[in-house]
């Protein structure tokens, strides 16, 4: 059974990486120029699919700690604590993309930007849930807390999704997803590959989610096993 | 795996940067050329200017994802080792 488990897991990382070399070969060759942003538009294609996946680690990540509270198991803390490391993963190096790209755009690396203080605000919340669950109350009374931080942050999601709608903003307009302003209308090479880095990205998450979760499932068991 | 990941992603990087890269923050190297270079090779120059941020960019997101991957395989192999040594330890008992 953990032979299977582990050739599974290597089949997996192995299109993993095929779609992520596939990947970085449509941004830099395949990929036209964008003609007004230039050659540093091509951030985007790892900055808008970390983006998504930052902010549906915290749905995620909110739905799995109220489940936990109505049924106890472990298991559902367990992916909770693992989609959290990753989201929080995925919006430090979303932050940081984005820092590089706004520096020779804008000309600043940083501003108080409505898309990017709720941004910011996101990872503090991550941050404190994590920091929550290490140094916290343990067990069902962590978890309590923990969800409470987790819906502080599906608040926090949707207002960095409609920032740009909301508020006066200097971050570029949404150009694709529901609320997507439809006379902004992309090229349709630039818009296969975000998709495609979309769907990379997505099967690099989960990946990830798996193999953290699988960890968080080991220590429970290390855990049982000296209590036992 | 992880190690031919990252030699290919090192190889795609060091085709990327092997043109000319100018600096946008040193002006020695664009105010002197821009007064005699043509209208293309300006656009040319400022291609590079992000080509530079482009790549720490994927160098950084790559390296996070890479040390992510690093950080939770030594965990797992730590905690596969505890939970073997406890095993044993009932077992003996």
């Amino acid at each position: 059974m953990v032979i299977k488990s582990n050739i599974l897991e290597k089949i997996y990382l192995f299109i993993t990486a095929i779609f992520m070399l596939i990947n970085l070969y449509l941004i830099f060759i395949w990929a036209p120029n964008e003609i007004n942003l230039g050659i540093s538009q091509r951030i985007f294609y790892i900055h808008i699919p970390l983006a998504w996946l930052g902010m549906v680690s915290m749905v995620i990540l909110g739905i799995t700690s109220i489940i936990y509270l109505l049924t106890n198991h472990t298991k559902w803390d367990n992916l909770a604590k693992s989609t959290a490391e990753i989201g929080v993963l995925f919006l430090s190096l979303l932050l940081l993309t984005g820092i590089i790209w706004s520096k020779p755009t804008w000309g600043l690396w940083w501003t108080w930007d409505a898309k990017l203080t709720t941004t910011l605000i996101l990872w503090f919340i991550y941050v404190g849930y994590l920091a929550l669950r290490a140094y916290g109350p343990q067990g069902s009374q962590g978890a309590r807390y923990g969800a409470i931080i987790a819906l502080l942050g599906i608040i926090d999601t949707p207002l960095i999704y409609f920032a740009t709608i909301w508020w006066r903003t200097q971050h570029p307009e949404l150009n694709i997803g529901p609320a997507a302003d439809v006379t902004n209308t992309i090229d349709t090479a630039i818009l296969q590959v975000l998709v495609f880095s979309l769907i990379t990205f997505t099967v690099l998450y989960i990946f990830l989610l798996i193999e953290r979760y699988k960890l968080a499932q080991l220590e429970t068991t290390a855990k049982e096993t000296i209590h036992a | 795996m992880l190690k031919f990941l990252f030699l290919s992603f090192l190889l795609i990087s060091v085709h990327l940067i092997s043109t000319d890269i100018i600096f946008a923050d040193n002006p020695s190297q664009t105010n002197s050329s821009i007064e005699t270079i043509s209208e293309e090779e300006q656009i040319n120059t400022q291609t590079n200017n992000g080509l530079i941020y482009v790549f720490i960019a994927f160098l950084i997101t790559w390296i996070g994802f890479f040390f992510y991957l690093y950080y939770l395989s030594q965990k797992r192999k730590e905690l596969e080792k505890e939970i073997n040594s406890i095993k044993e330890k009932l077992t003996s008992k």
